[in-house]
């Protein structure tokens, strides 16, 4: 009896012991907080052997990728002075305990090589804190055209920390004010390589991709009515689309590349309307006393953002296409317009005016309706258009007087001004480069 | 009163069982117990030492359940009649104004602006000059002004909320029973000492934006530390999330919070033993 008892203690006395040694309570969740980039060291450029003569270009491959990153949000490039980059570029050469002491947390290394009228750029990245290696890659472009191996570049930089890929290889289409006339453009996300698309017609407006990006819908008044068109970015004949009495605007492909969204007011009221890729009518989606306008496809195309002004002023609704059924979307502000459905499905940023009068860049919830500002206090802000990985938005601006594009994070936290000359309107984000 | 003799006969029974059972200090000519008398005390004594020994073990195992229940299963000390922990409460002062219309669009919460910079010059000992044409004259009143004012200045005393609400502008943001002095346009109240540690860490981490969406929603790390009498964090221990990122984000987070308030002395042998959060880039549900 004893015996059994002085082993009940001693098991009671053991466990307790084990007790003692575990982890602590929980006392609660730490939930959220503030996003901040992620702090990334880029030295400088190593030139191979033989390569001595590409320090200019080294030197803009390097900037070009500083701007993206930057750009994105995601990322804090560490300011190179403070670095001591006396290392190679392979995890055994790296001195981990310097990159640390920067307060780099990504470390991106690269060599330069040129190969006749190539360049190459070997790049290795790595986790400064797991002091390991996570990528290495080896990309080349042709030596005249810097800038695009410089944004290839950012790209991958892109993928490999945040697993996604980068949108630095896409373009924006844009309207721009050229002596009096109003053309399509084309250019590099960082406002750089401009390419004008449309030539003549006087007024060309609201550009849309095709899903493939090899093409450009908009409408243009060279047959002196709002007639939709389509043409090829590489050049050739504009192709029309829908020349039907009244306006034939704001064209949209659906992301499967067969269908397009448009407005039409043959009927004298503007219109939603499914129109095939020859622009053959193939439904009317909408048929209200209101004006219906502004199409933006979701990503899986099943569902089609847009303007009506069925409820009394403009509000953003939602229609499944397959059943013709709509839900307003908006009950804040009394004049919301030009959506953009993020390409993620989840968000729709659009232009809304506020009790101040002042046009401004909101984001709305698909799923909560809950909407947030973006843009405050920053002049008129408006006709929002995603990147193809939803992760940045390009609007026009007035906060500078001249109208000019603007790229942003979703929360607005991170606004870059671009620094192209003119007036800018009607900004479309392209698709991936394929 | 209690009868005396039962008393007397229970003394003398209790020393013949002394004597009985020391056999060596029996004296010559001490009484000696009859034989079938010693084997009734003998019984009784061993029935005694049987009872005694059967106590014993029940007491002593029923404590040791009740010890090794207490150890096992401790229960829910939020079930505690006085929660010591409670002690702390930390408020944010509302401002004072009119709830936003819930048709507008949002504002994104910006810093008052700066007062106004006083544009009078520096003070001057001179006194100021006057003007004979602006000299106040005093006011003729009748007696029904008088009897007016009068009235007005027995009124009943209006509400405080009232008179604090006379000095704010009546644009002005924020919640009906709000202070003029405040600055946050909703409240948020949190209590006890591990509700303020986790606010405190809340307000230190920063989430690396390189983390996919699909991290965002999936992460969840759990942070330990020890936090001593002064509210210095003396170890932490992050168990990994599965993202080497995140995980250098929560242990950041933890350094740059320390200090940590001061634990409460009920609260100190908790914190020192350490305590554990679990932290999720947007929401741990």
């Amino acid at each position: 009896m004893v015996r059994l008892l002085f082993s009940l203690g001693l098991l009671s006395l053991g466990l307790l012991g084990l007790e003692a040694r575990a982890q602590g309570p929980i006392i609660g969740d730490v939930e959220g907080g503030e996003f901040r980039p992620f702090p990334l060291a880029l030295p400088k450029m190593r030139l191979a052997a033989g390569s001595e003569g590409q320090k200019a270009n080294a030197e803009l491959l390097i900037r070009v990728v500083r701007s993206d990153l930057e750009m994105s949000g995601a990322f804090q490039l560490l300011d190179e002075k403070s670095f001591i980059d006396s290392d190679g570029i392979a995890a055994a050469e790296v001195k981990y305990a310097d990159w640390q002491n920067v307060g780099a947390q990504g470390l991106v290394k690269t060599r330069l090589t040129l190969n006749g009228k190539e360049l190459s750029v070997e790049f290795r990245a790595h986790e400064v804190a797991a002091q390991k290696e996570v990528a290495s890659k080896a990309l080349s472009g042709a030596v005249d055209d810097v800038r695009a191996l410089g944004h290839a570049l950012a790209d991958e930089i892109f993928r490999t920390f945040t697993g996604e890929p980068g949108a630095f290889r896409t373009k924006i289409a844009v309207v721009k004010k050229v002596q009096g006339e109003k053309h399509v453009f084309v250019i590099d996300i960082d406002g750089e390589g401009a390419r004008q698309i449309t030539t003549d017609g006087g007024l060309n407006l609201l550009p849309g991709w095709s899903p493939e990006g090899k093409s450009l819908l908009y409408t243009s008044y060279r047959f002196d009515n709002p007639d939709l068109f389509e043409k090829s970015v590489d050049g050739g004949a504009p192709r029309p689309l829908s020349r039907r009495a009244g306006l034939n605007t704001g064209g949209r492909v659906s992301p499967d590349g067969t269908k397009i969204a448009v407005t039409l007011s043959q009927d004298g009221n503007s219109e939603l309307y499914l129109l095939d890729r020859s622009g053959n009518v193939v439904r009317r989606l909408t048929n209200q006393w209101g004006i219906d306008t502004s199409p933006s496809w979701s990503p899986d195309g099943s569902q089609l953002a847009f303007v009506s002004s069925r409820g009394g002023h403009p509000d953003l609704y939602l229609m499944d296409v397959a059943s013709g059924n709509s839900r307003r979307l908006t009950f804040k502000g009394e004049y919301n317009q030009t959506p953009s459905f993020s390409p993620r499905g989840t968000h729709i940023a659009f232009t809304a005016r506020d009790e101040h009068n002042v046009f401004d860049i909101f984001v709305l919830n698909v799923k909560t309706n809950e909407v947030k500002r973006v843009t405050q206090g920053q002049g008129n802000n408006e006709e929002p258009s995603f990147s193809p990985n939803g992760r940045l938005m390009v609007f026009t601006t007035t906060r500078n007087k001249a109208r000019q594009l603007v790229i942003s994070n979703l929360d607005g936290t991170r606004q870059t001004v671009l620094a192209s000359m003119g007036e800018h309107t009607s900004p479309a984000w392209g698709p991936f480069v394929r | 009163m209690s009868d005396p003799e039962p008393r007397l006969a229970q003394k003398a029974l209790i020393t013949d069982v002394v004597r009985a059972a020391s056999p060596s200090s029996s004296s010559p000519g001490a009484a000696t117990l009859p034989p079938t008398r010693m084997s009734s005390l003998h019984e009784h004594r061993s029935g005694q030492q049987r009872r005694l020994t059967l106590t014993v073990a029940v007491s002593l195992l029923v404590h040791l359940f009740a010890f090794a229940a207490w150890a096992f299963f401790p229960g829910d000390e939020k079930k505690a009649a006085i929660n010591l922990d409670d002690a702390v409460v930390k408020a944010r002062l509302v401002k004072l104004g009119k709830p936003r219309d819930p048709t507008l669009l949002p504002r994104i919460e910006t810093a008052p602006p700066p007062p106004p910079i006083d544009q009078k010059g520096p003070p001057t000992l001179e006194p100021p000059p006057t003007h004979d044409k602006e000299k106040i004259e005093p006011e003729k009143k009748s007696a029904s002004d008088i009897l007016d004012r009068f009235k007005t200045d027995n009124q009943k005393p209006r509400n405080l909320n009232d008179l604090i609400k006379d000095s704010v502008g009546s644009d002005d943001e924020g919640q009906e029973f709000g202070d003029k002095d405040g600055t946050a346009l909703d409240g948020e109240v949190t209590n006890s000492y591990f509700a303020r540690v986790t606010a405190r860490i809340r307000k230190s981490m920063e989430v690396s934006s390189v983390l996919t969406d699909e991290e965002r929603v999936r992460l969840k790390a759990v942070l330990c530390l020890k936090i001593d009498d002064a509210g210095e964090v003396s170890d932490i221990e992050v168990k990994g999330s599965g993202s080497t990122v995140f995980d250098s984000d929560v242990t950041a987070a933890a350094r740059r919070s320390s200090p940590l308030p001061s634990p409460p002395p009920p609260t100190r042998a908790r914190a020192a033993a350490g305590v554990c959060v679990n932290v999720c880039p947007i929401s741990c549900n």
